[in-house]
């Protein structure tokens, strides 16, 4: 199992490599520059000081090996729109934020989630399952933003229940939570039925009726168990999405997180920032599948990687 | 209604235990049924499927017939409004965001054009984004994924790992940034939304190959002599289909929501050409606490075509393969 984790690791460095160089060279193909369109306009002398001075006079290949071999030593390089932020001193700056809110959605999602997709697959066809299908369907398609402008119309502006936006208090954390956690909660529902009543015509569950085991016995020991396991390839990859924020959720919420540097960063041309972004959601994805399969191993005994 | 509920289950947990009841049930007499048939009678049966597709239908009428655009320009005649009340780029110089009223039912933006014939002209813009940009995907995916599954050895093992680098890659960050490479406008929303989402259709034929070709009928085939070609025609492709149908279905409001992300934030669908996202990011979400149309009425269409392909995407699955579940 260790020789697996680390060739997976290592299998990690050529796609880091090569998706870098991808992303390296697009964003430089990318008309305009970081200084182009800020609200202060330089002199020509000027942007060629602060071109020579962050290395962007020289050609595209050789900023790439200065910006690896900086890579090499943890050094991201500093961010152009925050001349006094180091790329990881930026991220890990605004990414508790947006991990805070992320995992609290995460939390929601799960325990309201679950339970939700269990019932609608034990009470398959009955009018509770059309309820909870209903809108575990509607949490699915409605864009996170429509859901928060609603939210805020509703219970910030029209009942006045919780505060509009911010990240201070924890009341202000209500809105910007459920909003987050609704695709996920709609998502995790609708997987955990499916999967549910999938074990639910197993045969292995129609021995345990044949002989006689309790209803209840058979939904905790033979039916949960089964369904939860093809589930693990569902939800490992919404943490990764979930955690690194989303841009609509913080801006419309005025949350100060991470999520608005996924877009800002190509808006600003701040090159070593979507780099490293680039790199930072490349790991998180690659580790969350690997975690994701080595627990298939340990939930699932059938299974096998050599 | 209870009827119905009931009859339903009941059909359902006959259908997988298959040939063997049938026997029992003394039911051999019974015409042979194709697949085709079978899961159009399922589809039929389902409701909820059913209003999905009442819902794509309409949108889809409302798309064509926005104006008679279709008929007017062969003809060289200027295209006149047909569902929508105005052409989409005209002011009406009248009310400045107007409620809305019985002359203009969704209300006003605030250039005065009527927000009706706006949102109807967005259903145009994002329906066909949706279809083009899944048909890029399934353009890209397909022989990407049949070759790899088909082939497989160092085939497999180069596109997989093309796979891999295409899955580590931020989505939204990387449609961003070919839009800004690109510039705004209708080909290129398009174009970056197909480039970023063919990864799961690749996965997905891959690994339906990867199966098929294992199976004893393909062994028939190359044992009759028939070459690689009409093997995968004949038998590879149409057997990998329903899954990618379904993938398709699903595929389509995904790219819509990507489209209206994108014109959401600035970089999609180039004003005066209205699409729902962008009515959302520019006015809709600004002044929403005063003019809540703007931002009331292409949210709820966004969401109202999201829910129609996701409830028909559903209805398909269960129709065309009972016992997947499906990957998206």
């Amino acid at each position: 199992m260790a020789r697996y984790v680390l060739m997976r690791l290592a299998g990690l460095i050529p796609v880091l490599l090569i998706l870098s160089i991808i992303t390296f060279a697009l964003m430089h193909d990318v008309p305009g520059g970081p200084w182009k369109y800020g609200q202060r306009l330089f002199s020509d002398e000027q942007l060629a000081a602060l071109k020579a001075r962050y290395g962007l006079d020289k050609p595209v290949w050789q900023q790439y090996l200065t910006w690896l071999s900086g890579v090499v030593r943890l050094d991201f390089g500093m961010s152009f729109k925050h001349p006094d932020e180091s790329v990881i001193g930026l991220i890990s700056r605004t990414w508790p934020i947006t991990m805070h809110l992320g995992l609290m959605a995460l939390l929601v999602a799960f325990t309201i989630g679950l339970p939700l997709g269990i019932i609608a697959a034990l009470k398959q066809n009955s009018w509770v399952d059309y309820f909870i299908t209903f809108f575990s369907t509607l949490g699915f398609v409605m864009p996170h933003f429509v859901w928060g402008i609603l939210f805020i119309l509703i219970f910030a502006l029209a009942l006045k229940w919780a505060p509009t936006g911010g990240w201070d208090s924890p009341r202000q954390w209500i809105l910007p939570v459920m909003a987050y956690a609704l695709a996920p909660m709609a998502t995790i529902a609708r997987y955990t039925r499916a999967s549910v009543i999938e074990a639910i015509r197993a045969d292995y569950v129609r021995t345990a009726r044949a002989k006689g085991l309790s209803e209840r016995w058979i939904v905790q020991r033979h039916v949960l168990k089964n369904a939860m396991i093809p589930l693990l390839t569902v939800f490992g990859p919404l943490i990764p999405d979930l955690i690194t924020g989303s841009i609509f959720i913080e801006a419309i919420f005025r949350v100060p997180g991470l999520g608005k540097f996924w877009v800002t960063s190509t808006f600003d041309r701040d090159y070593p920032m979507i780099i490293g972004l680039t790199m930072l959601w490349a790991v998180l994805i690659a580790v969350t599948y690997l975690i994701t399969d080595v627990l298939y191993v340990l939930v699932d005994p059938r299974i096998r990687y050599n | 209604m209870h009827a119905e509920q009931d009859s339903d289950p009941s059909t359902r947990t006959t259908e997988p235990s298959g040939g063997a009841l049938d026997y029992a049930g003394g039911d051999i007499t019974r015409q042979p049924r194709s697949l085709f048939r079978d899961a159009v009678r399922r589809f039929a049966r389902n409701k909820l499927a059913l209003i999905g597709m009442v819902i794509v239908t309409l949108l889809a009428v409302t798309a064509i017939g926005a104006d008679d655009w279709f008929i007017a320009l062969p003809l060289g005649r200027t295209p006149q409004p047909l569902i929508a009340k105005t052409p989409y780029n005209k002011g009406f110089y009248g009310p400045v965001g107007a409620f809305p009223s019985r002359e203009f039912w969704m209300g006003t933006d605030l250039n005065g054009r009527d927000l009706y014939s706006r949102v109807v002209y967005g259903a145009r813009i994002s329906l066909s984004i949706g279809l083009l940009a899944q048909f890029i995907a399934l353009a890209i995916g397909i022989p990407l994924g049949g070759v790899a599954g088909w082939r497989g050895g160092r085939v497999d093992f180069l596109v997989m790992r093309l796979v891999d680098i295409m899955s580590a890659i931020p989505t939204l960050l990387f449609a961003y940034l070919i839009m800004a490479r690109l510039g705004a406008g209708f080909w290129n929303v398009m174009l970056a939304i197909g480039l970023t989402s063919w990864i799961g259709v690749a996965r997905l034929t891959r690994a339906q190959f990867l199966s098929l070709r294992e199976k004893e009928y393909i062994e028939a085939g190359r044992m009759i002599g028939a070459g690689p070609w009409r093997i995968f025609r004949a038998h590879l492709l149409p057997n990998a289909l329903a899954p990618i149908i379904i993938a398709l279905t699903f595929g389509i409001p995904i790219s819509i929501f990507a489209e209206a992300s994108l014109s959401f934030l600035g970089v999609g669908i180039n004003p005066p050409m209205p699409s729902w996202g962008q009515m959302l990011g520019r006015d809709g979400i600004t002044n929403m606490t005063y003019y809540w149309h703007l931002a009331l009425f292409p949210a709820l269409m966004i969401a109202l075509t999201m829910l129609g392909f996701t409830l028909m995407g559903d209805g398909l699955r269960d129709a065309l393969d009972p016992k997947m579940i499906g990957e998206n």
